[in-house]
């Protein structure tokens, strides 16, 4: 409880800041009036009582800082003007600004280009979900050639193609299949003409 | 003697809350009370109080009320929570404890 209590009164000083500040300038206003009355009653002429009241609280404007000091958002505050010049002087040079927030963007981008690539390749090489359900198909032409042959040699496109096409329409397994082929210079791509398809069954 | 600077650290906060044990009071009336009861050697220079008493109610040990006082003026007053009430019982062991020390100290020849 007395830490929602602890929120709500942290809350209502950062919210209602303007008022909290008018409150506390009553507050002391309040304490000064009785003084000076109490002071006045003792026998000192108004002005007397006024300047004795005054001594007697101190330096007024020190310590309402200190009181707002209290409420515990000062740093937010200096936080905000520091925020506030920060920007002023950025727009008085615009030239310094320009090249600040490019270097940013660039240095940002690449690192984030070059992560994003590292993350594909280097730490998630293999997302299939699950993994040891992965498999590889390939036709056979009788005697064994192993995944090199016919799926995956250009060659072969033509007898591929179909084969392809009816397992997408015809496979009654809970997966997604996907066409790749191999160039002669090796390199591997999804063939652009079998786009990936992923069944959802 | 007796500016706050000079009281020990933390006494003020135990002095506020002995003050408002009994009834709730504004920030003057806890001034004058204090000065009261210690004999006038208690001087606290009564602006002072202020950033601990808005310290005190942050901490929830003492809420504030804006009443009217007998004169028809709206003053806010101060009152003692039940968290307020423990940790003066707390703090004023630790004072007991502490004074008592010290007067072993120098009272010991």
């Amino acid at each position: 409880m007395v830490w929602a209590r602890r929120f709500w009164l942290r809350l209502q000083t950062l919210v209602r800041r303007e008022r909290a500040a008018e409150r506390l300038d009553d507050e002391v206003q309040f304490h000064l009036e009785q003084q000076i009355a109490e002071n006045i009653a003792a026998g000192m002429t108004r002005e007397e009582a006024c300047h004795a009241a005054m001594r007697a609280f101190g330096n007024s404007s020190l310590l309402k800082e200190e009181t707002r000091d209290a409420w515990g958002w000062t740093w937010l505050e200096q936080f905000a003007s520091d925020l506030r010049y920060g920007l002023r002087m950025l727009r008085k040079s615009p030239g310094f600004t320009t090249i600040v927030v490019l270097t940013l963007a660039f240095g940002i981008g690449t690192n984030t280009a070059i992560f994003s690539m590292a993350n594909a390749l280097l730490l998630h090489p293999y997302r299939f979900h699950p993994l040891h359900s992965l498999v590889l198909l390939w036709e056979s032409r009788g005697i064994d050639e192993g995944p090199d042959s016919r799926w995956i040699s250009p060659a072969t496109q033509p007898t591929f193609a179909p084969t392809y096409r009816c397992s997408r329409t015809s496979q009654p397994i809970n997966a997604a299949i996907s066409a790749f082929l191999r160039k002669a210079e090796s390199m591997w791509r999804t063939a652009a003409a079998f786009p990936r398809i992923f069944l959802p069954f | 003697m007796g500016k706050p600077n000079d009281l020990v650290q933390g006494t003020l906060d135990l002095l506020i809350l002995k003050t408002l044990s009994l009834e709730s009071k504004h920030g003057w009336a806890i001034a004058k009370r204090i000065q009261q009861i210690s004999g006038e050697v208690l001087q606290v220079q009564q602006g002072s109080l202020y950033p601990a008493l808005h310290r005190l109610e942050q901490k929830a040990w003492i809420k504030a009320k804006w009443k009217e006082t007998e004169t028809g003026r709206q003053a806010k007053f101060y009152s003692l929570t039940g968290a307020g009430r423990a940790q003066l019982e707390k703090e004023a062991q630790n004072w007991s404890r502490l004074s008592a020390a010290i007067n072993l100290v120098v009272e010991t020849t």
